[in-house]
């Protein structure tokens, strides 16, 4: 069953002094992809800037560059628009292979082989896949501020808490032990507050949302905005500037199923 | 290409400002050599206070050695040497290696004279290979802006030495009308206050004026 | 020669006077070094060097070939020639880079291909260098000073002349340049071979920038001037592809480029040499160059590599177990291995704990013969010593691909080394390609 997705998604970061000559990437343009129609949208940056650039990167997403050159001590982008989202109209296709193979923040590690074996083998990849996050999900226990962006899968395993990232993180590092492609999701499911991170894995020629962080199937409900091997692939916001200045950084997102 | 990149302006400028360092410092300390050999007093402290820099040598000796020849010595001539030869080198597609050339050889005269007990000689040798990678870029260079931008430095470093070590005041005022002309060649754009500052320098500068004189060559260029 | 050996403390001077260093790091400390140089070089004949030729551009033809076809369609996997194994685990090989094409379609404009001659008399390929080969400029201010000290010798010697290195390196920026200048992009003064970066621009007529002097902006890269931002069409990049653009690969990278990776996606500069070639380079790719050369080009390689054993094929794993005593192992991953190992060098008990470690892992080692290789004479201290020598050719691709008539010649100072690294207090000699 399809349905529409109208989604709202606003970040400010704040400067605790002026910054000049900023470099950013934003990864948050969602993917126009069959089972996801972007009926439409609109990104809005500010400091307003002239020198922005849409691009495509390896992974399929597509993302805006820019630099914005004056001083300026916040820097906020919004993104909203309408998405059409059906599971049912994805169009089969081989995974790339890189997905079958460790990337840089989901290199096995001796737990997680050990981890992994724990889990029984069996039933179809899928279904495989889906014993896998559930024993991610009961494992890991939900800590924001444990963990960083550059947190590995292995880091996290140590820890057995983490956000979002991580629970995707080793659940991915898993799926890859178990030759299932599997790769990172970055984006906002119906409902208000953050934005969130889950994983895709491949079998029978489809690419099958899971998240391992609330356990379940991610599906229709999901608007996917950026995928990557990992978290490093497809930050939704990467900067550089100079001057010295402390970052805070304030993240609104309402998603609504119509 | 007749543009050039601000960093690259920046190295020109300094190029110009540490080969007239330590031209114009051993120009300054020459003769001290010579009354040493008599046993004759230096008045080390004084010139360390003038140019605002530390003076923890033991003797006469001390100094001579330290200041001059260690280049561990952040301060010393040849630190200035060394930036010299730094800045050159990262403009040796601008200058040319053949003029660039000329700078690796007053290093290591500089290097040679270290431990000389005839310091003087090597001091001579580097001095002789400034003088000669002067004549160099001056006729190597084609681009005015790139040539006259080095000139501006080593004007700017040259008045603020004699308005530092109150010395040679009687060029201060010919000097500054010679930087002008550098400058007017140049794509440098000057700090007003302090252009105005120097536009109005009289032949003779009362002691009292010295020191806005100083502050007015030293912000000029913000480079 | 003698001549040129009359006038050893000659050419050093003048090495001295043009500042022909290389830099390292010791303690901490920054120092740079004259590159230690002997003036005996290696001669090369005409016909041997034609053949030599003919080899390398088939080499280097190949390896732009495959190194297209793994960022793109893949036929080398799909068809089971390489393995995707060695290519997805290879540190080399970056999926940022699938899919992006460069200007004129060429990856590795400047190829170092290390090579040493065999007792035997033939050539064996130890490693291709497609990423930042360094080095032509050493032989190339050598030429110009040797010919300076000892111009009777250039007399007598008909030599090919090698000062057309800079005109052949402008030429490959001019062919893939998308619009604007040339740039040489150094991450500074401390690199180890900054000399090289100023040099080659000098040489080259590019403009020697760092990164503060470029940007991006609208996907198109910039120089920074005192007057308006100029356009930059080809950079020729002398940093490694994970400090090249901070938002794009390494985040805490201070002397990449932000956003370069998108100017040069959109086509709009060419990235001399292409992100992502380290994939053609690896040391577990390399066996596969031969297989590269008859799949791409349909022809027999001309050059030998040294000969090379996976463990990863059950056939290899047998000959690598039985033999392991006379093999030189070499481990392919590139952090924390166990890098290069003498077989023969190892006690009882070291050579089954490398077996051990080889059958857990067959994918992250090759095994090699080693190659008895010729060594040349090195003038130390007033008389001659035999040193082992390698020698690195350049082979630089634009319209054409054209090997650069000399090479560079590197030995090791320390008779029992295999080492010729400069890193390792080596020391390099020029290369003559004689006219007959």
């Amino acid at each position: 069953m399809g349905c529409e997705l109208s989604f709202y998604f606003d970040v400010r970061l704040a400067f605790s002094a002026p910054v000049t000559e900023h470099n950013f990437l934003l990864r948050c343009i969602p993917a126009d992809a069959p089972e996801q129609r972007i009926l439409s949208y609109t990104l809005s940056i500010l400091p307003r800037s002239a020198a922005t650039g849409i691009g495509e990167d390896a992974f399929g997403n597509r993302y805006c560059s820019g630099r914005i050159e004056s001083a300026h001590d916040e820097f906020r982008y919004t993104l909203q628009g309408t998405a059409y989202r059906d599971d049912t109209m994805r169009s089969k296709a081989d995974p790339p292979g890189f997905y079958r193979y460790p990337s840089p923040l989901t290199r096995p590690t001796g737990e997680l082989r050990a981890f992994f074996e724990s889990v029984p083998q069996g039933g179809s990849p899928l279904e495989y896949a889906a014993g896998l996050s559930a024993r991610v999900h009961e494992h890991f226990s939900y800590a924001p501020g444990s963990t960083a962006v550059s947190t590995t899968a292995g880091e996290a395993l140590a820890l057995s808490k983490g956000v979002c990232q991580d629970y995707a993180h080793v659940f991915i590092a898993l799926c890859r032990m178990a030759g299932i492609p599997a790769r990172y999701v970055s984006g906002l499911p119906v409902g208000e507050g953050a934005s969130h991170a889950w994983a895709e894995v491949w079998a029978d020629g489809l690419w099958h949302g899971i998240d391992p962080t609330r356990g379940c199937a991610a599906r229709e409900g999901y608007l996917k905005l950026c995928v990557g091997r990992d978290y490093s692939d497809c930050p939704l916001e990467r900067g550089v500037f100079s001057g010295s200045a402390m970052q805070t950084q304030a993240v609104f997102m309402k998603v609504t199923d119509q | 290409m007749d543009t050039l990149s601000v960093s690259k302006a920046s190295r020109l400028f300094w190029l110009g400002r540490y080969y007239e360092r330590v031209a114009t410092t051993l120009a300054y300390l020459w003769n001290w050599y010579d009354r040493m050999i008599d046993g004759a007093p230096i008045d080390y402290a004084g010139f360390c206070s003038a140019l605002d820099i530390d003076c923890s040598y033991a003797d006469a000796e001390a100094f001579m050695h330290g200041y001059v020849f260690d280049g561990d010595n952040p301060v010393s001539l040849r630190a200035a040497a060394d930036a010299m030869l730094g800045n050159g080198m990262m403009l040796r597609e601008t200058i040319g290696s053949r003029t660039l050339a000329y700078l690796e050889l007053a290093v290591s005269a500089f290097e040679s004279g270290k431990d000389s007990v005839t310091p003087t000689l090597p001091l001579q040798r580097v001095i002789d290979c400034i003088m000669a990678f002067r004549g160099s870029y001056d006729d190597c260079i084609n681009d005015e802006n790139v040539r006259n931008i080095i000139k501006c430095g080593a004007g700017v470093e040259r008045l603020s030495l004699y308005l530092r070590l109150g010395w040679r005041m009687d060029l201060v005022q010919p000097e500054v009308g010679k930087l002008m002309k550098r400058m007017n060649r140049t794509r440098l754009v000057p700090s007003p206050d302090a252009l105005r500052l120097l536009l109005a320098v009289k032949a003779s500068i009362p002691p009292e004026e010295k020191a806005s004189v100083l502050a007015a060559v030293e912000n000029l260029f913000k480079l | 020669m003698q001549e040129l050996l009359n006038h050893s403390n000659e050419i050093n001077e003048q090495l001295a006077r043009y500042g022909v260093k290389f830099g390292i790091y010791k303690d901490g400390a920054f120092n740079e070094r004259l590159f230690p140089f002997d003036p005996i070089p290696r001669q090369i004949s005409q016909g041997d060097f034609k053949a030599l030729e003919a080899g390398l551009v088939q080499r280097v033809r190949a390896l732009n070939a495959f190194i297209h076809d793994i960022y793109h369609e893949k036929h080398i996997i799909r068809d089971g020639v390489v393995p995707e194994e060695f290519v997805y685990r290879s540190p080399g090989y970056l999926a940022q880079c699938e899919g992006a094409t460069p200007p004129k379609l060429v990856y590795s404009h400047i190829s170092g291909i290390d090579l040493v001659l065999g007792k035997d008399n033939e050539w064996y390929i130890l490693e291709d260098n497609l990423r930042i080969p360094s080095g032509a400029s050493y032989p190339l201010i050598a030429r110009t000073l040797c010919r300076r000290c000892s111009p009777e010798t250039f007399q007598k010697n008909k030599v090919a002349d090698n000062r057309n290195y800079g005109m052949l390196l402008k030429r490959t920026m001019d062919y893939v340049n998308a619009g604007g200048i040339n740039v040489v992009f150094t991450p500074g003064r401390y690199n180890a071979a900054y000399f090289e970066h100023s040099y080659l621009a000098e040489q080259s007529g590019a403009v020697l920038a760092e990164s503060g002097d470029l940007f991006v902006e609208n996907r198109v890269l910039y120089y920074r001037t005192d007057r308006d931002p100029v356009r930059v069409g080809a950079l020729y990049r002398r940093v490694s592809d994970d400090y090249i653009d901070p938002l794009f690969f390494e985040p805490s990278s201070l002397i990449g480029i932000p956003n370069l990776m998108d100017a040069y996606m959109a086509g709009n500069v060419a990235v001399i040499n292409a992100p992502g070639n380290g994939v053609a380079d690896d040391k577990g790719i390399y066996y596969f160059v031969p297989k590269m050369i008859s799949y791409y080009l349909q022809e027999e390689a001309l050059l030998k590599n040294a000969p090379t054993y996976l463990p990863y094929f059950a056939a290899d794993m047998s000959y690598v177990m039985a033999n392991l005593d006379h093999l030189v192992i070499k481990d392919v991953a590139e952090a924390g291995g166990y890098g290069v190992i003498f077989g023969e060098n190892l006690s009882l008990a070291q050579r089954e704990e490398l077996k051990k470690a080889i059958q857990l892992a067959p994918r992250r080692f090759i095994a090699q013969e080693v190659v008895d290789f010729q060594e040349m004479p090195v003038s130390e201290g007033g008389s001659l010593v035999e040193r082992k020598a390698d020698l690195r050719a350049f082979v630089l691709t634009g319209e054409d691909v054209t090997v650069w008539p000399s090479g560079l010649t590197r030995f090791s100072r320390d008779p029992d080394s295999f080492v010729v690294n400069s890193s390792q207090g080596g020391g390099f000699k020029d290369t003559w390609i004689l006219c007959q």
